[in-house]
């Protein structure tokens, strides 16, 4: 039941990508997330779509394991889709049914929108597809360091963050192992309205809080039998070390963004012509 | 109700780098009333057979029918199976919820349909057929021990008045006096109410002295299928899959290998013991 989560999950391989320093992939990341809102025109979005397949190829996941992080969040697309297509008022007005009215306008706005947020979540899972939360942690952690000048307690932040995410997995489990036991009982998940659905998930729920509970406890002692002291000047099993990967990496994404922000910044000097703008625009 | 599996096959993740062929070909017929014990190191796809048995794994290929219940149809009566298979998992006090014991034990049967002053029967029968007292029934099950808490929830999957009981470890992190009350429970269960007992097991002094039939798998195959003693006099065998020899068996197999052969049926150390000692009082 719960083996097909895929948002976020990591996909192990030996890619270009996935040996690139976490750090540099968090900060080139945060600049592509950033980036991507400078792009406003189809033809941006088709360069972004030929930096996504560069970025996909040299990774090595296959392509319909970073496509399925986007069904996850499908139905707020559809949702916001149709809220654009109908709510927009524009000067083109394409159908008018009812009281429905839909604009040119509306549909590239909707297009545009659908695009933006697809590449968002997109760019955001190969992230997490190549790196493992470990690695993650440790970056954010190395890349916080300066805050800690501002007595921010960045150890111990990303200590709750590794915490919390070793526990997914084993948590994962627990749940379908205690969904399995119930359904050995006969709970039935499945049918049944709305009401007696939620009241089906009770069985569930209680035991998984129990023994989460428990969970944090043990973990708890075991990390005071061994004397855990907080930031006290702990060193890393595995030092973090910059290659010449994350160099060329950088390189093609601070080129690439670069041109992204020089067409976003000059984009009204272009002498267009009208009928072809609103590819650009 | 017996259960007849032929050439079953499972594969976990298909088609992504988890893979993993956790079922090879297996092919079992248990019949009713046994008392067999499925044994094999971690990752053997013991498990993953058990699990078949009342359908929370879904065939993948090959064929299966438990009693009158095809499982290799797309549509089963989920409902009368999980009734007929009474699946107790690994830690099963894990799976308790509700506010009372009573509550919590009635949870199984008014799932499978049965009628609410049935249910009352069943609940007294099950928690007394675990030998807790009835004054437990309005406790809370967070208040009882752990070993307590374990016989409650035996006794949430038998109050389904299951055919076939599937127990996942059912000792396991319990001390040697709970071990044995849960072990006698069983096999009461198994010779007094005709209940087909299948139990999953890492111990296997545990096996040797209660079942009737071992299971072996390795690898995703069902490597062994034999009585305790046969299975056990392969000691180099069973040693070479990871699995201890009972120390009883150890003893036997000694004795064999000096020539001396006891005939009767010897679980115990008590047993050996006696047999030992007639052997003694006969050659003087």
């Amino acid at each position: 039941m719960f083996r097909d989560i895929t948002f976020g999950q990591y996909y192990p391989s030996n890619s270009f990508v996935h040996k690139m320093d976490a750090r540099i992939k968090l900060v080139l990341n945060l600049l592509y997330l950033i980036g991507i809102f400078f792009v406003v025109s189809f033809v941006g979005f088709a360069w972004i779509t030929l930096f996504l397949l560069i970025a996909i190829f040299a990774s090595k996941v296959p392509l319909k394991n970073v496509l399925k992080s986007v069904k996850g969040i499908l139905f707020l697309m559809l949702f916001m889709i149709v809220l654009n297509v109908f709510f927009t008022k524009g000067e083109n007005l394409l159908v008018k049914w009812w009281i429905f009215e839909i604009y040119a306008e509306g549909l590239i706005f909707a297009a545009k929108m659908f695009l933006r947020l697809s590449y968002l979540v997109i760019g955001s899972s190969l992230l997490t597809l190549t790196t493992t939360p470990v690695d993650l942690t440790h970056a954010l952690e190395s890349l916080l360091k300066p805050l800690t000048w501002i007595k921010v307690p960045v150890h111990d932040l990303a200590l709750i963050m590794s915490l919390a995410l070793s526990l997914i997995p084993s948590l994962i489990n627990e749940t379908d192992r205690i969904i399995r036991a119930q359904k050995a009982r006969g709970a039935d998940f499945d049918t049944g309205g709305l009401i007696k659905r939620a009241k089906a998930f009770v069985p569930i729920l209680i035991p998984l809080l129990v023994s989460s509970f428990r969970r944090a406890e043990e973990l708890a002692f075991a990390m005071n039998s061994r004397c855990y002291e907080g930031s006290t000047h702990r060193t890393c099993m595995r030092v973090m070390k910059l290659s010449w990967r994350d160099f060329v990496g950088t390189l093609v994404v601070i080129l690439f963004f670069a041109a992204v922000f020089t067409v976003y910044a000059t984009q009204d000097t272009w002498g267009l012509s009208e009928g072809l703008k609103w590819l650009y625009f | 109700m017996s259960i007849v599996a032929k050439q079953l096959n499972f594969i976990y993740n298909q088609g992504t780098p988890f893979e993993k062929h956790a079922l090879r070909d297996v092919n079992v017929e248990i019949g009713d009333g046994e008392f067999v014990a499925i044994v094999g190191h971690t990752g053997s796809g013991k498990t993953t057979f058990v699990q078949h048995l009342n359908a929370l794994i879904r065939l993948q290929s090959g064929s299966l029918t438990v009693g009158d219940i095809d499982l290799t149809q797309k549509k089963t009566d989920l409902k009368r199976l999980r009734g007929m298979v009474g699946m107790v998992f690994q830690y099963p006090e894990y799976q308790l919820f509700a506010n009372t014991v009573e509550e919590d034990i009635a949870f199984g049967p008014k799932n499978i349909g049965v009628d609410k002053e049935k249910i009352e029967t069943l609940v007294k029968d099950s928690l007394e057929l675990v030998g807790m007292p009835l004054a437990v029934l309005k406790k809370s099950p967070f208040d009882l021990s752990g070993g307590e808490k374990r016989r409650v929830a035996l006794a949430g999957v038998l109050a389904m008045q299951p055919k076939v009981l599937v127990l996942d470890e059912p000792t396991a992190g319990l001390d040697p006096n709970g071990k044995r009350e849960i072990l006698s429970l069983v096999k009461k269960l198994n010779r007094e109410k005709g209940i087909t007992v299948i139990m999953v097991s890492h111990d296997m002094n545990e096996v040797f002295e209660n079942v009737d039939r071992v299971i072996v798998f390795n690898q995703g195959q069902v490597v062994h299928d034999l009585p305790p003693r046969e299975l056990f006099r392969k000691q180099q065998d069973v040693e070479g899959m990871n699995l201890e020899v009972p120390y009883v068996a150890q003893f036997l197999n000694a004795l064999e290998s000096h020539g001396v052969v006891l005939n009767q049926d010897i679980r115990t150390v008590d047993e050996a013991f006696a047999a030992v000692n007639a052997l003694k009082g006969g050659s003087k």
